[in-house]
């Protein structure tokens, strides 16, 4: 197969070594404005990901919130975020999950305060191989399936 | 030699003060038993016994001039009971209500509005609520102490605490022990609370239900880092190493059939004929309301002990409303 290359960005932020699979469910959980002009890359040679492809995000022109590398971090743990600025790479940040987890996540408890009241998130992480979190109100566990579907988009 | 021992045994109980106060300090509400170190549970236990040796009429002088609210947003019985019982016996004066409907909640207002309301004419919050987590909010919401007397299904730390202060006072000790729970352990707050804190005294810990009531997994293996864990769906198998049988409602409503109900509920039924393969001193334990799982015939034994276990509830209470409202004992 044709070695494919992604053009660089000059201004914006680069989301690298993500697992192929996850690269779309990144996409989603982002706040992407309609005009931005966005890059997916899925199933790239790369050298330091264990089956050998990786997935790869490019968006220009926007820089990423706390909240949204939270959001990176519950889904893709260890991936890479570059913010690019005038070509060059202004920050590399290595995608790590918190000790605590704020106003990213919904609590999967109907019954939890979180759902009935004025309420910010908030969750422990118990664990991270597997991950797993704790709600802050009502002490609910979530484990990796019931986390990704509570991710705040 | 004797000297040294008294100076030694002087210097201890120095040392004990001096940390009991810094927990005083500390306590800043009663959420969740999570929250609580063996430290601090511990001084919550010695401050209940002080309290209940303690003569009535230095007691009333305690929260004299204080004002203690009651809110109840779902019917209960005994928690509402015993923490006005226990703050009026401190000489503190008590409001609240015992229904949802008979507060602002009725008209829609939030719970977050409803306790910064009630902050401004009390001086510490005990309140119960359907919702998880609420008693956590309300906490963060206002200035003055809360006291979750349980919300929803989550956490009720003073029943936790009331078990544990009755198992010292009828062991003299809680470390090392053996405690059985038997009933509902999917669902029980009282059984996930109690065993979370029995895991700060290395108590073992022996699980007996049916399978389809057992104790949620992640739990179980915290606890099993702690302590030691067995879990069974014989009544009788470790009978014999139990210090304590800790009974438990099993409801209806936790099942999908009705046959299925009957079938499980009938099987963890106790009466005399149990303490005849039990060990001698044996203290049966429940948190109350029974339905069928105690026989009436086993309440005038010396095993049976879930009455004074509720009775507890008020030097406990006691405890825990003179602790947050900085009143030292």
């Amino acid at each position: 197969m044709k070695d494919i290359r992604l053009t660089a960005i000059s201004n914006g932020t680069t989301i690298d070594h993500l697992p192929p699979s996850k690269a779309l469910d990144v996409l989603k959980v982002l706040n992407i404005e309609e005009d931005k002009v966005v890059t997916l890359g899925v199933n790239l040679k790369s050298g330091k990901m264990k089956k050998g492809k990786k997935g790869v995000i490019m968006i220009e022109g926007k820089k990423l919130s706390r909240e949204e590398i939270d959001k990176i971090s519950l889904i893709a743990q260890h991936s890479t975020i570059n913010l690019i600025s005038n070509d060059k790479v202004e920050k590399k940040i290595s995608v790590e999950i918190r000790d605590e987890i704020r106003e990213v996540l919904a609590c999967s408890n109907e019954n939890c305060i979180t759902k009935k009241d004025q309420v910010k998130t908030r969750f422990k992480v118990l664990g991270r191989k597997p991950i797993s979190v704790r709600c802050h109100y009502c002490e609910k566990t979530m484990e990796k399936k019931e986390i990704l579907n509570n991710i705040l988009v | 030699m004797l000297n040294q021992k008294v100076d030694q045994t002087f210097l201890f109980c120095w040392f004990v003060l001096l940390f009991s106060d810094s927990v005083v300090g500390e306590l800043e509400d009663i959420v969740s038993i999570r929250d609580l170190s063996k430290k601090g549970l511990d001084s919550i236990l010695v401050r209940a016994e002080k309290l209940e040796a303690m003569p009535l009429e230095k007691k009333v002088k305690l929260l004299k001039g204080k004002v203690v609210s009651c809110l109840f947003f779902e019917p209960s019985t005994r928690t509402r009971l015993s923490f006005e019982a226990a703050a009026k016996l401190l000489g503190a004066e008590v409001i609240g209500f015992a229904d949802a409907k008979a507060s602002s909640t009725a008209k829609g207002e939030s719970l977050s509005d409803t306790v910064k309301t009630v902050e401004r004419y009390c001086d510490l919050i005990v309140m119960r609520h359907p919702v998880e987590g609420s008693a956590r909010l309300a906490s963060e919401r206002v200035k003055v102490p809360v006291i979750n007397a349980g919300d929803g299904p989550n956490q009720h730390p003073t029943q936790t605490l009331l078990d544990l202060y009755t198992i010292k006072k009828a062991f003299g000790k809680i470390n090392g022990l053996n405690i059985g729970f038997v009933g509902d352990l999917k669902y029980g707050r009282t059984v996930h609370s109690l065993a979370e804190a029995l895991k700060h005294y290395k108590a073992a810990m022996y699980f007996i239900s049916h399978p389809f009531l057992a104790m949620p997994k992640d739990l179980l293996e915290e606890l099993k880092e702690e302590t030691q864990v067995y879990e069974t769906t014989k009544l009788r198998k470790y009978l014999r190493n139990l210090d304590v049988l800790y009974m438990t409602r099993i409801q209806r409503e936790r099942f999908p059939y009705l046959v299925e109900y009957e079938k499980v509920r009938d099987e963890y039924l106790i009466d005399k004929s149990i303490l005849e393969r039990a060990k001698k001193g044996m203290k049966i334990m429940h948190p109350l309301p029974r339905v069928n799982e105690i026989d009436y015939g086993l309440d005038d034994t010396e095993n049976a002990i879930y009455f004074e276990q509720l009775a507890n509830g008020v030097p406990v209470r006691q405890a825990l409303l003179c602790m947050l409202l900085g009143v030292k004992i």
